[in-house]
């Protein structure tokens, strides 16, 4: 079941690199991928079948655990389960619930899949951390200055 | 007057060539101003009429003769510039930026009647010409001397190149019999130097196919994507003298060196649109620069409204599908991420993956005139090569009627959210007393332009600086093509903005294009301190040819870089300037009204009698609206300094 789980993993993400959406798509090890992605940076998504985690590892550095801004990014990933959203871009309880952690400053986004809904669970990450950059660029541009090398105007 | 007696001499040889003196210069450039002077140079004055001193600013009386005197048509024999100069004519060249330099060809473009205007730096006068394109769509030059006039253009040509503008670059080069010789100044090679910076350019070497060479300019200035064009003049080719046509071994009509005809999309890639298009549950067309270029406003809102398809617009100039309309997204930031079908059209600056708010489950159709562009940066779907207006009336014809009503009012939502959040600002801007908060700034100026006396389409308006414009942006609408200008765009440049306003404000005054209706109408502009610095001068410029421009500084004694080193004590002065300079005052120093505007409540009224004064006088004026840099510290001052959204009213850089 588990290898099942993974395989519905392993072709959700390959349609992402099959459409061009990420690039230079690899899985390094059983069940951890590697992605360029969004503002150029690689990206590592892993996928814990026996806890039914998708996580992407160490996305956002330079957040300490005591900021405002880690306050701000927890209660906007809980937001994504808001009722107010609309069910294409609501994250449903029922079926995943998002989560974040935070060692040394640098934060993973992790989505805890009920019910086995893995191709759910891949959708909803991956658009929940496309999200989530939109926001930075709209909310905290010299975060993204500071820690990606976004361009100033 | 016989002005083409006057434009001519005689050289050693018993042929007439064109008198290139620096004095004929400025004389001849002011002739072909057109009706630049019309509302201006009946006293000569700009300062107060009371003011009767004897060093009061005035407008030389040499300007008033100018505007009284007519073009008059030149027939062969003709020199080499007045045959380039006839092809700028018939091509309808709209108008000439230009500083002293390249005389011949200035001359003979303004002895055409072209409006032809003369400013303080080339590359400002460059951007002028930047401006005109994007609020009109025309094609405008701009003109410098070799080499140093030339240079100076280079930063202009690169906006412009960025910007997709079709701007005509001419520069004269000195004589090709001096080459590498550096005998006497200012010699250069010129096109290596735009490399990269153009669509085509070409140095003139052969006099006889002057005609042909300014075919072969006109024919990309015209086509596809366009881009700057770049010519370079050497005097054997300008002063070259031709007693007939058939001295020129190509001199053709128009119609006989391009053609009109545009790229229409293939039966299958429009199908295929189709198919995608009505499978959407959430579409969305992204509006760009190829929907202003080729004027396919109109087909947009048949296909927008036929198929219920909102439309969010990005690129150099905005206003191709108005703001007043319900399927207008620009202001639903948070909608964006909510499309699963996105049909870019004419998006010539395109972005990479998650530039755009788009999702990354959406899927892409791109129209563009241009095939080998198509697929670069976003992975698309359907690609479909033609001109956007042809694309977008064939799909508005084979479209279905739809419905997408719960889509529409999730951007509605989105719209509504949006707007609050600007509200909220304003009110927290309102809050800071002691300088004016850019959301008030912002606030103000749209209530002004749009919710207030004046017709909410119709003020030109440049939107530029860097942390100001991104509170102004949030609040600039479009209600038709032509009337907001983007700011520098994507190559980012600081303080092009008193140039775009100078090339907006004589396409209105001149009325060109899609600025007819609004004729005479003031522009007005926003930049930042840093930005002012590059092109105040020009306002000596637009009080001198009586343009109503209204600059708007936003004032915080900073560039606006200087947050980044906050924390560095070697570093952080070097991003500041001194407190509280009075622009104002060097406006007025420059024959322009000024205002300096120190507290939140007093903007508004210097706004007022600005516009008064624009209105009435035909005068620009410059409003130094005192802010603390301070402003863009969140923990200080929420909400501190602003991001962007793309595409929609805050997009900037695509």
């Amino acid at each position: 079941m588990a290898k099942g789980s993974l395989n519905v993993v392993r072709a959700s993400l390959q349609s992402y690199a099959d459409r061009g959406v990420f690039r230079g798509f690899s899985e390094i090890k059983s069940g951890q991928f590697k992605f360029v992605w969004l503002l150029h940076r690689q990206m590592e998504l892993t996928v814990d079948t026996a806890k039914h985690v998708l996580r992407f590892k160490q996305l956002l550095p330079g957040v300490p655990a005591s900021s405002p801004l880690y306050a701000e990014l927890k209660s906007y990933l809980q937001e994504r389960h808001d009722r107010a959203l609309p069910d294409h871009r609501r994250v449903d309880r029922k079926r995943a619930e998002v989560s974040c952690s935070n060692r040394a400053g640098v934060v993973s986004i992790s989505l805890t899949v009920k019910n086995k809904q893995y191709a759910y669970g891949v959708n909803k990450i991956v658009n929940l951390v496309h999200e989530l950059f939109v926001h930075l660029r709209d909310a905290h541009p010299d975060y993204l200055v500071e820690n990606f090398d976004a361009p100033q105007e | 007057m016989n002005q083409n007696r006057h434009a001519n001499r005689h050289n050693g040889d018993g042929d007439t060539v064109p008198d290139v003196s620096r004095r004929k210069f400025i004389t001849k450039a002011m002739a072909g101003a057109g009706a630049t002077a019309a509302a201006i140079l009946t006293t000569g004055e700009v300062a107060a009429a009371e003011n009767t001193e004897a060093h009061s600013i005035r407008i030389p009386d040499e300007f008033a003769q100018a505007e009284k005197t007519s073009p008059v048509k030149v027939n062969f024999p003709m020199s080499g510039a007045q045959v380039f100069a006839r092809l700028c004519k018939e091509e309808g060249l709209a108008a000439l930026f230009s500083c002293p330099g390249n005389y011949p060809v200035v001359n003979a473009i303004a002895l055409e009647g072209i409006p032809t205007y003369s400013g303080r730096h080339e590359g400002a006068m460059c951007h002028a010409a930047d401006g005109f394109c994007r609020v009109t769509g025309e094609v405008a030059a701009a003109s410098g001397t070799e080499g140093p006039g030339f240079t100076d253009m280079i930063n202009a040509i690169a906006t412009a190149n960025a910007a997709r503008s079709p701007v005509l670059v001419l520069a004269s080069n000195m004589a090709i019999v001096n080459e590498d010789t550096e005998a006497g100044i200012q010699l250069g090679y010129q096109q290596p130097t735009t490399e990269g910076l153009k669509k085509y350019g070409k140095r003139l070497i052969t006099a006889k196919r002057i005609h042909e060479y300014g075919g072969y300019a006109f024919r990309q200035l015209r086509s596809g994507v366009p881009r700057p064009v770049h010519l370079d003049f050497p005097a054997e080719v300008t002063r070259a003298s031709f007693k007939s046509a058939a001295d020129l071994e190509y001199f053709h009509d128009k119609a006989r060196y391009r053609t009109t005809a545009k790229p229409h999309p293939g039966p299958k890639d429009l199908s295929a649109a189709i198919d995608l298009l009505k499978q959407a549950q959430r579409p969305i067309i992204v509006s760009s620069n190829g929907v202003f270029y080729s004027k396919a406003w109109d087909a947009l809102k048949k296909l927008a409204e036929k198929a219920q398809i909102p439309v969010v617009e990005s690129g150099a100039q905005k206003g191709q599908f108005s703001d007043d309309n319900p399927l207008s997204a620009n202001a639903a930031p948070s909608a964006l991420a909510s499309a699963d079908v996105v049909m870019l059209v004419g998006q010539y600056c395109m972005p990479t993956v998650g530039e755009f708010a788009f999702g990354p489950d959406a899927k892409y159709i791109r129209v563009d005139p241009c095939p080998e562009d198509i697929g670069r940066n976003l992975p698309i779907d359907v690609g479909l090569v033609s001109c956007e207006k042809a694309a977008l009336e064939a799909l508005a014809d084979a479209m279905p009627a739809m419905k997408h009503d719960a889509w529409v009012a999730e951007i509605a939502a989105a719209r509504k959210k949006f707007e609050e959040e600007n509200d909220a600002h304003y009110a927290k801007g309102l809050s800071y007393t002691d300088a004016v908060h850019p959301a008030v700034i912002a606030k103000e100026l749209a209530d002004f332009m749009y919710n207030g006396k004046l017709p909410k389409e119709q003020t030109t308006f440049v939107a530029g600086g860097y942390g100001i414009a991104r509170y102004v942006r949030r609040r600039l609408r479009g209600y038709r093509p032509g009337q907001i200008l983007n700011g520098a765009y994507q190559y980012g440049a600081i303080g092009p903005d008193v140039g775009y306003a100078f090339g907006a404000a004589v396409a209105v005054r001149h009325g060109i294009s899609v600025q007819a209706p609004y004729k005479g109408s003031p522009v007005i502009c926003v930049t930042g301190d840093a930005g002012i610095g590059y092109t105040i001068m020009e306002l000596e410029t637009a009080s001198k040819y009586r343009l109503p421009i209204i600059v708007i500084v936003y004032n915080n004694n900073a560039w606006g870089t200087w947050s980044g080193n906050s924390r560095s004590p070697v570093t952080m002065s070097l991003h500041l300037f001194q407190e509280n300079v009075r622009y104002d005052k060097v406006a007025e120093g420059l024959g322009a009204h000024g205002e300096y505007v120190t507290q939140p409540g007093d903007f508004k009224a210097a706004l007022e009698r600005c516009y008064q004064i624009a209105v009435k006088e035909s005068r620009p004026s410059l409003i130094n609206c005192q802010a603390k840099k301070e402003f863009w510290v969140k923990q200080q001052y929420e909400p501190g300094f602003l991001g962007t959204v793309e595409p929609g009213c805050m997009s900037y850089n695509h």
